[in-house]
């Protein structure tokens, strides 16, 4: 479930929402050389956070059980974000923001705890090869998204994006369970 | 704010940090467990036990309640917290050799027994008024506890009597009324116990242990399968399972009797409910925006009891491989809370009505170091790997 929670708090159709906000902006080769920058970067960061995700638990003095409501608390509100859609639309004309933008989305809170969550039930490894997994296939969604379909769905992304964020509010609320059975 | 910095990163990283201060604060403080080890547990568990030896009665009763602000003891006893105190002040005896908890305890015996009534093949303490299973279950079990301490058969016949109350208590499904009336000979059918299942469960388990073949045992099975299963919606728990540690000692009691799955699935769930419990009292501070959020520290009685809990349902995972998985998970919560209760207590230099209680809001209650002392004797053995709950016979004083 924590597996299938990561998928719902990135929320592929949210990030392509992110790069259809610069249609413009942004050609096909720059597009290639940015979906591989923000996936690099994004995939770094969650897996620091998949490795020093429990040292960090430990030094704030939270046990794991705990941990999972946390998580799931953090998650939940991410999901209000992915359904309301705050942080979607930025106002800035460059590309360079639209870099950060995604990498906000894709590294955000909300997944870093995921990532921690997911590394506390299946170790580093499963939650590494989790983590590279799916955020090849976030960007590849995005990526076909954006390429082919642009915005003539437009209505359809934002309906997607919100079933993602309905699912993830679920997967914030099995954390919570979660952590409320562990011992 | 017309800066993209701003409306792209630093807006919602400051609704973001907003955030993450209110999990912080709300969900998730600091827990505050130290590794206590398991002479500290037993030295504290035998302070708490001076305190019931040094105030007992001449007549075998305990000082139920003191409050130290007023100095004042309020009118009030409880025979099944009686039974319950005199039944740790035998655990004591029987796990730190301690010869004036053994003579406590004696004479806290010959209380209950003063305070007998018998009827046809039954008998129970009583308060003048009622005799409840609970009383009778914590009776039973204290001198079960005496039996396996000493080897002494005298007081067996009383044993069979409370448990023949026992029986006449259980209802078709498992569960019990909750006590007989002296005055009008009739049984109360109205009133309810969310505790006395679990503490007649452990009762029975202790009969089938020391009379094997008597038929404590389908009694026991039948209070198990009640616990279990239908307890909680029969006492309307609103969010179940009970955290019913007697039910944590009964289960543990009949680890070797090839429990049911629901048995173990329960005791599971169980540990995770004592589990949350500890872990909420190990993040209050009783300070600051923590009072606020999190409220006062809870009594011992009531965190004594989580951690006894912990302890018994840890010696049934190192019996039943179905839940071996969750052993150190446990075990590592009931030192938690042991720690709690050890930081807690109040240190020697007190004068006798303080030294070795635990107090809030200025009182103590007898079963506030009751339940604290179990909790702290079966945690230490636990650390010390030691499965086995009864006492060594050559501990007998």
């Amino acid at each position: 479930m924590t597996i299938l929670a990561l998928l719902f708090v990135l929320n592929p159709p949210a990030v392509a929402t992110i790069w259809l906000s610069y249609p413009k902006a942004i050609g096909l080769r720059e597009g290639q050389r940015l979906l591989l920058m923000i996936a690099g970067a994004a995939a770094l960061l969650l897996l620091l956070a998949s490795l020093f995700g429990e040292p960090l638990l430990d030094a704030f003095s939270v046990s794991d059980s705990t941990y999972l409501i946390a998580a799931g608390t953090v998650v939940i509100f991410g999901a209000l974000q992915g359904f309301l859609g705050f942080g979607l639309r930025p106002n800035a004309d460059t590309l360079g923001w639209l870099g950060v933008a995604t990498l906000t989305w894709l590294a955000g809170p909300p997944v870093l705890f995921t990532v921690v969550a997911l590394t506390l039930d299946y170790g580093s490894l499963v939650s590494i090869v989790a983590i590279v997994l799916s955020v090849a296939l976030v960007i590849g969604i995005a990526g076909v998204w954006f390429f082919r379909v642009r915005e003539r769905y437009g209505m359809l992304l934002g309906l997607a994006r919100r079933i993602f964020a309905a699912g993830a509010a679920l997967a914030g609320v099995d954390l919570i369970r979660q952590g409320v059975l562990a011992i | 704010m017309n800066h993209p910095v701003l409306s792209i990163v630093a807006v919602p990283a400051l609704i973001w940090v907003a955030i993450l201060g209110i999990v912080r604060v709300v969900i998730a403080p600091a827990e505050l467990c130290a590794d206590g080890s398991a002479l500290a547990f037993r030295s504290t568990a035998q302070d708490a036990s001076n305190w019931l030896v040094v105030n007992q009665r001449e007549d075998g009763s305990y000082v139920y309640e003191y409050n130290r602000e007023t100095d004042d003891f309020p009118i009030a006893y409880n025979v099944v917290r009686h039974a319950g105190v005199t039944m740790s002040l035998y655990q004591v005896a029987g796990r730190l050799g301690d010869d004036q908890a053994f003579t406590a305890a004696e004479n806290g015996t010959a209380w209950l027994l003063n305070n007998m009534v018998y009827r046809d093949e039954w008998g129970g303490p009583t308060n003048g008024s009622n005799v409840k299973v609970g009383s009778a279950a914590l009776m039973t079990i204290a001198l079960a506890e005496r039996r396996l301490l000493t080897g002494e058969t005298v007081h067996d016949d009383a044993m069979r009597a409370l448990g023949e109350f026992m029986r006449v208590q259980q209802k078709p499904d498992g569960g019990f009324y909750t006590k007989w009336f002296v005055d009008t000979e009739s049984m109360d059918l109205v009133s309810t116990s969310a505790y006395y299942p679990g503490e007649a469960l452990w009762a029975l388990a202790m009969l089938h242990e020391a009379f094997p073949g008597e038929g404590w045992d389908e009694d026991a099975w039948q209070t198990a399968d009640f616990v279990s299963l239908r307890r909680d919606d029969v006492e309307d728990v609103p969010f179940p399972p009970l955290n019913d540690h007697w039910a944590a000692y009964g289960f543990a009691e009949m680890a070797e009797w090839q429990l049911a799955d629901h048995h173990t699935d329960y005791a599971r769930r169980l540990a995770a409910r004592f589990s949350l419990f500890i872990r909420f009292e190990a993040q209050k501070t009783d300070e600051g925006v923590n009072l606020q959020v999190r409220g006062n520290s809870r009594r011992s009685s009531a965190l004594g009891t989580w951690v006894e809990g912990m302890a018994a349902l840890w010696r049934l995972s190192m019996s039943d491989e179905r839940l071996s998985d969750i052993s150190d998970e446990i075990l590592e919560q009931a030192q938690c809370g042991s720690e709690l209760l050890a930081e807690r207590q109040l240190d020697n230099d007190h004068p006798p009505l303080e030294a070795g209680a635990w107090f809030i809001d200025g009182v103590t209650r007898m079963d506030d170091q009751q339940h604290a002392i179990s909790g702290l004797l079966y945690t230490a053995d636990g650390l010390d790997g030691r499965v086995q709950r009864e006492p060594d016979t050559e501990a007998a004083p």
